[in-house]
């Protein structure tokens, strides 16, 4: 299954960045961090709505596997959000001058990678069935959050629109497979994660 | 109903009074945050907007002032194994949940009543302030602050991942409340945002307070249930 998500992906992703970069250029050349900046965003949200099934499907049935779905979420979520984040900051640059403004879409981003790291950090400072509530909880209050800091970011005064949008069906479509391909790399790497966390366990216990 | 009710008075009771007694949490509020507006104010920064400083200087007292109050509560049931108290006593974990949420919100008010003036004295001019709009948006703050550190500051205690972890975690998920609450606050000290904007700003914090109060309630019992 693992095998088959990482070929899929990276069918995707060449793809995409093949139409991409050639007949959905976007001028000037920075611009076209969009293609990464956007699946990355798309990615880490998704992300988010999987801890947050993670978390209640742990408190509901006690099961490992949804906690170790949970954390491989978050740390899939973490790296998408990282890379959102500095590409946000190279986009900003490039379009207004500054390396980060209290744009909505800029803060939304900034709070989303918070919420990731606060949640890694409390589960590696945490030991035993006790780490595997105490993240449930956290996933499900970080998640809820999420639309809450969507929605308050529009209460920022947002001077700065960006400058272009995207017009040929070229651009569109290498779009759609490089948010594809995002997603099935996370998920390849929440199968992965799973599987490592399995393995943790059962050294764990033989301890 | 009733019985729940009384419960849930008695715990809250029971903090208000050792509070009282101690007096040192309203105090390890009060004193960093007037230190903090009073550097503000001493910074020589220029003020265009002094309504807007205002607002951003009390919330972030607010914002600290809740860590603290909630690290405090937190702290006061687990140091001498008061914890294992409160969970052998009759009362449920959403009646403990609102009795320390309770708690916390009335902290968080009084220490609004005392700094807010403090603030008005130090950076606004002229006073233009809205002050019966001004209170009730203070109250949907410290509502949204007890609400969530009331089950943070368990859940790191439980944890036992030390209470410097509460404000990693506590201030991601208060950015959001923040955000219209500067807009809303600057409204009401008489600065330039609309009502609508403010209106905008109540009906979400309203939101917040109660999906973040549901929250609370739901999730305490698997933060103070034993393995």
């Amino acid at each position: 299954m693992r095998k088959v998500l990482l070929i899929l992906s990276f069918i995707f992703l060449t793809g995409g960045w093949t139409i991409c970069l050639l007949p959905g250029r976007v001028e000037p050349a920075v611009r076209n961090i969009i293609y990464v900046h956007v699946p990355s965003a798309i990615t880490s949200l998704v992300c988010m709505v999987a801890v947050l099934i993670g978390s209640i499907q742990y408190l509901r049935t006690k099961k490992d596997k949804w906690d170790f779905f949970a954390a491989g979420s978050v740390e899939a979520g973490f790296i998408f959000a990282t890379v959102l984040n500095i590409t946000g900051c190279i986009f900003a640059k490039a379009e207004w001058e500054v390396w980060w403004t209290p744009s909505a879409r800029l803060v939304s981003s900034a709070t989303l990678w918070f919420l990731y790291t606060a949640y890694l950090i409390l589960r590696s400072n945490t030991a035993g069935k006790l780490r595997k509530k105490v993240c449930a909880v956290t996933g499900i209050i970080a998640s809820v959050d999420v639309p809450f800091v969507l929605i308050s970011a529009r209460f920022i005064r947002d001077i700065h629109q960006p400058g272009f949008s995207f017009e040929t069906g070229w651009q569109y479509s290498g779009l759609a497979m490089l948010i594809a391909g995002s997603l099935l790399l996370a998920s390849v790497w929440v199968l992965v994660r799973i599987r490592i966390f399995r393995i943790e366990s059962k050294i764990y216990d033989y301890k | 109903m009733k019985a729940k009710f009384f419960r849930t008075i008695s715990i809250l009771y029971k903090d208000l009074l050792c509070e009282l007694r101690s007096g040192q949490g309203i105090a390890v509020m009060i004193l960093p945050e007037i230190l903090i507006a009073g550097l503000f104010r001493i910074s020589g920064i220029t003020i265009t907007e002094p309504e807007r400083l205002v607002s951003c200087v009390l919330l972030v007292n607010l914002l600290f002032a809740g860590i603290l109050g909630g690290e405090r509560t937190a702290l006061s049931e687990h140091e001498n194994g008061c914890i294992n108290g409160l969970l052998v006593c009759p009362a449920k974990s959403e009646e403990i949940y609102f009795a320390k949420f309770g708690f916390n919100f009335l902290l968080l008010c009084l220490f609004g009543i005392i700094i807010v003036p403090i603030l008005a004295i130090l950076f606004l001019t002229e006073s233009n302030i809205h002050l019966l709009e001004l209170l009730f948006s203070i109250l949907l703050i410290n509502i949204a602050l007890g609400s969530v550190v009331t089950i943070l500051g368990f859940l790191v205690y439980r944890s036992g991942a030390g209470n410097s972890l509460l404000s990693v975690i506590f201030i991601p998920v208060m950015l959001p409340v923040f955000i219209p609450a500067v807009n809303l606050i600057t409204y009401c000290l008489g600065g330039g945002d609309t009502i609508d904007t403010g209106n905008k700003a109540v009906q979400f914090l309203v939101c917040f307070d109660i999906i973040f109060l549901t929250l609370g309630w739901l999730l305490f019992d698997f933060v103070l249930e034993e393995n």
